[in-house]
């Protein structure tokens, strides 16, 4: 299920506040075989229902109400983690520094080539939908642990902290050959064929061990 | 009085030595005379007219030198005029130097200097002085230091023909009301020049910035459709060039491309007539003055979420008028309106712009805003220069909308609009047959 929906059409996302710039947006994107939905404003793109796909985030720096970099600051905030193509008609480099520091995948000064549009809207949509996948991924793994005991779940964290097993032992009280076993199971369960991918795993959810 | 009497025989010489009450009157007349003079002579005018009452002063006193000098603020004297008998020099203009440099920390100390001799003179510098006076026969020197709010802005200097002359105080209170009626001349002089310099750079730096915003908002309004018309092309040909063109999104994509193109002209068109005719009067229809700056100004309204009401007459509004700094006027007025409601939150922010003609009156221009409105203390101030309630502002905007509608036999006024905001109201004579 969760595969299929990453199959979906990607979606590119227009806000601008002049119906000249979203229409011309629009007919470049669909052109090129895009899904497109445009909208006046950042309130009303905030309060629509998009698909739950690999989507980009075009817009002008120069919105209406709260400014195209104050609207990707709340975005972040927000966490709504998409990304965004800025459009601006001012060649304004602090603004550009400051939109490609906050993780803005181009920033385009008016009038654009059609081709570094389209460009910057596939880097947008390949970036989002790594993201996704990855997400969907720490997904897996969260169930995963989740379906170990809490004895397992704690024998992962020191294992990955790099315990040895007779040290994991004297820890937390159990034999040698008790602490073998487990960690077996850990492994099986989790899906890991090494120590290392291990510890990777434990570092995507968050829950490895200090080293000590 | 007592104290004077010996110098009766060089009286014609040295009359405040022996003063009469014809003479004592005489002075009184002088020094009225010279104060009416004063509070009326204009700044540029203030040098030459210290120089007349110092040649009428030496004159009436029968002395032989009279000068005024003028102190910076850290002390420095300068002289400024100086008029003297027939046959003497008078004291070189501009700063002072050599012998006459020991007087200077002196008088700007506050210190009278009254000499009556050789003897009074300080031992330092009473050789060179000596030398100096000897030859020209002068002695009694008197220095006044001249005070305009406490602080010594300038002297009068005196000098009589040899005598064993005195000062008296009522004479030296009497030279140094007189300097002073002088000095305050000087110091008005003063700070109308700062003020006027002041101003004419703020004029300047304000228009330059006024022009800097208006450049950054054509360009943007340009731009627009430069983009929508560049990116409408491109998405056209791509559609062309699809294995299976979509000749209905082809031809909308022109129609946009057609539309756009007419938007930017029709920018152009109102930008070139904005600097045509740049300091003409010409006959221009207010009403259509009025939609073009609206339409420079759009991106700036709707950025600021401004709702905007035009009420204008349908026939045109003639009047004889400088297109630009007209335009300047009423970009200003919408300018304040949209600024003055841009905390306005809990209801629309409405800019109501109207246009009317009246028989009185002649042409009326109203523009109005929901903001928060003007209290009545700074109500009476918004036209005075420097007068602003904006963090930026210069305080020169109105000041400047205000003379040019006055310069066009106008008046601009303003008041509380109901039920929030205030109203910006325009009135210009029509142009009639006859002044065209």
């Amino acid at each position: 299920m969760r595969e299929d929906h990453l199959k979906l059409q990607p979606a590119v996302f227009v806000i601008d506040d002049e119906a000249s710039q979203r229409d011309a947006l629009s007919s470049l994107f669909r052109s090129v075989g895009l899904q497109v939905e445009l909208f006046a404003s950042a309130p009303e793109f905030l309060a629509s229902r998009r698909p739950d796909v690999a989507s980009c985030l075009v817009l002008d720096v120069r919105l209406p109400g709260p400014s195209g970099l104050d609207f990707q600051a709340e975005l972040a905030k927000a966490n709504i983690h998409i990304p965004i193509v800025f459009m601006t008609g001012h060649g304004d480099i602090p603004m550009t520094v400051r939109a490609m520091k906050a993780g803005a995948v181009e920033f385009l000064p008016k009038p654009f080539r059609d081709q570094d549009m389209l460009d910057a809207v596939r880097a947008g949509l390949e970036l989002d939908r790594k993201r996704r996948e990855d997400a969907s991924e720490v997904a897996g793994l969260t169930s995963r642990f989740d379906s170990l005991t809490p004895r397992e779940q704690e024998i992962m964290r020191l294992v990955t902290s790099g315990l040895m097993n007779k040290q994991i032992a004297g820890e937390i009280g159990v034999s040698e050959i008790t602490v073998k076993v487990r960690r077996g199971s850990v492994m099986k369960k989790m899906g890991a064929k090494s120590l290392a991918e291990l510890v990777a795993m434990a570092e995507a959810l968050g829950v490895r061990g200090k080293p000590r | 009085m007592e104290g004077v009497s010996r110098g009766k025989k060089i009286a014609a010489k040295s009359r405040a030595s022996d003063p009469s009450l014809d003479e004592l009157l005489a002075f009184e007349r002088l020094r009225f005379d010279l104060s009416s003079r004063f509070a009326n002579v204009a700044a540029d005018e203030v040098v030459t007219e210290i120089e007349t009452a110092l040649k009428r002063l030496y004159e009436f006193l029968g002395f032989a030198r009279a000068t005024f000098g003028e102190f910076s603020e850290r002390g420095d004297l300068s002289i400024l005029c100086s008029a003297a008998a027939k046959g003497l020099e008078t004291v070189p203009l501009g700063r002072i130097t050599g012998f006459r440099k020991w007087f200077e920390k002196e008088l700007f100390s506050g210190r009278t200097i009254a000499f009556r001799s050789w003897d009074d003179y300080p031992a330092p510098v009473s050789r060179a002085v000596e030398e100096h006076y000897r030859q020209r026969d002068i002695v009694p020197q008197l220095l006044i230091p001249l005070t305009v709010g406490g602080n010594v802005v300038a002297m009068i200097a005196l000098v009589a023909f040899r005598s064993g002359r005195e000062w008296p105080d009522e004479f030296v209170a009497r030279i140094k009301a007189i300097g002073e009626v002088m000095a305050q001349a000087l110091i008005r002089k003063r700070s109308e020049d700062a003020l006027r310099a002041t101003q004419s750079e703020l004029a300047r730096v304000s228009s330059l910035t006024a022009a800097g915003q208006m450049a950054a908002s054509i360009a943007h309004e340009i731009n627009q459709p430069l983009n929508a018309i560049v990116t409408n092309g491109s998405a056209g040909l791509r559609w062309l060039s699809n294995p299976e063109p979509d000749i209905h999104e082809v031809r909308a994509a022109f129609e946009r491309i057609v539309r756009e193109g007419n938007r930017a002209s029709q920018i152009i068109v109102g930008i070139r007539a904005m600097f045509k005719n740049d300091s003409r009067e010409a006959s221009l229809d207010l009403n259509r003055l009025v939609r073009e700056t609206l339409t420079l100004l759009d991106s700036e309204l709707r950025m600021n979420k401004v709702l905007v009401q035009l009420e204008l007459i349908p026939e045109p509004l003639r009047v004889l008028a400088d297109r630009a700094q007209l335009q300047q006027v009423i970009a200003n007025l919408i300018t304040n309106a949209m600024e003055a409601m841009n905390t306005v939150d809990d209801r629309a922010r409405t800019l109501r712009v109207k246009s009317a003609t009246s028989k009185t009156d002649g042409v009326l221009i109203t523009v109005e805003d929901s903001g928060q409105g003007i209290d009545q203390e700074n109500h009476r101030r918004i036209f005075n220069p420097f007068f602003t309630t904006k963090p930026q502002g210069m305080g020169m905007g109105l000041t400047i909308c205000r003379s040019i509608i006055e310069s066009h036999g106008g008046n601009l006024s303003a008041s509380a609009a109901h039920p929030h905001g205030t109203v910006f109201r325009v009135v210009l004579p029509i142009e009639t047959a006859d002044s065209a």
